[in-house]
């Protein structure tokens, strides 16, 4: 009997044990309303302002040197008060320009293997185009115009470098 | 005994002018036949006229680096170049000196360069 009463002390302090810890130790969500979970929620909106931070720091490196490379000398924005075409400006860039570097250099040697003569003025303007263009296009526009001259179809009509 | 004497003494005329400074001049020749160019620098910058011409020039550019090795050969009046962007052939064409004699040889369809020779004897005529 006296073991029993004893049995139902201990049975009733530790049911007030574990109420007490599962009061301090619960987390807090378990007391909202049901709905989203805020709980999860919330770690994801502290990496985002994170995230966000840095990317706004990027965005704005990004915009200065921009800004500063545009207001460089020679840059390729139009100086002001002039009317710059856009196919202008896009020269300056360099995938653009080196397009157009290859299509100019391409009309030079077609004429080039039509006249059957590879002047000076073919060469140093040739020589200027090919510094724009990328490898595959000089690659492209050489073997066109070095195995005509081999076989002697294009004559080189001056003799001075460069010859490309 | 005597005809022996009269070979030993052509032979070592022979050696000694080769061996004692004598230049060896080759202009600058274009063979379009056997599709390759040749000759020594020195030959080429001594020669009478103002067109023959033989040499490589390393040429760098954002595109990278590549060589376009040429030769005129001022008595056919005929031109060859090749040019490559290989690492052999770049290292080669940086070895060329006024002294060089070079041979190169062009992809005939791509003008590409197949071969370039350079030797640096001292036979050969230098540049002057």
């Amino acid at each position: 009997m006296r073991r029993g009463l004893w049995l139902s002390i201990g049975l009733a302090a530790s049911m007030g044990i574990a109420f007490l810890v599962g009061v301090c130790f619960a987390p807090r969500a378990a007391s909202q309303p049901p709905g989203p979970k805020p709980a999860a929620a919330a770690p994801a909106r502290a990496a985002t302002v994170i995230d966000t931070a840095a990317l706004d720091d990027h965005i704005q490196q990004v915009i200065r040197s921009e800004l500063a490379a545009a207001k460089a000398p020679g840059a390729g924005g139009p100086p002001a008060g002039k009317n710059e075409t856009w196919t202008e400006k896009r020269v300056d860039d360099p995938v653009s320009g080196s397009l157009v570097a290859a299509e100019q250099g391409r009309q030079i040697v077609d004429t080039a293997l039509s006249s059957h003569r590879w002047t000076a003025d073919d060469a140093a303007r040739f020589h200027e185009l090919r510094r724009q263009m990328n490898a595959d296009q000089q690659r492209e526009l050489l073997h066109l115009l070095i195995p005509a001259i081999n076989r002697q179809e294009v004559k080189v009509d001056f003799h001075k470098r460069p010859y490309f | 005994m005597k005809k022996t004497l009269i070979a030993l003494g052509a032979v070592a005329l022979v050696i000694g002018s080769v061996w004692a400074g004598e230049h060896v001049v080759v202009e600058a020749n274009v063979d379009v036949a056997n599709n390759h160019a040749f000759g020594a620098l020195g030959s080429a910058r001594a020669s009478n006229d103002s067109v023959a011409d033989i040499g490589c020039d390393i040429d760098t550019t954002n595109a990278g680096t590549s060589i376009f090795c040429g030769a005129i050969d001022a008595t056919n009046n005929q031109t060859m170049f090749c040019t490559s962007s290989g690492a052999d052939y770049i290292r080669a064409a940086a070895a060329i000196n006024g002294d060089s004699y070079i041979n190169f040889v062009p992809d005939p369809n791509t003008g590409d360069c197949t071969e370039l020779d350079v030797s640096n004897w001292a036979g050969y005529a230098p540049k002057q």
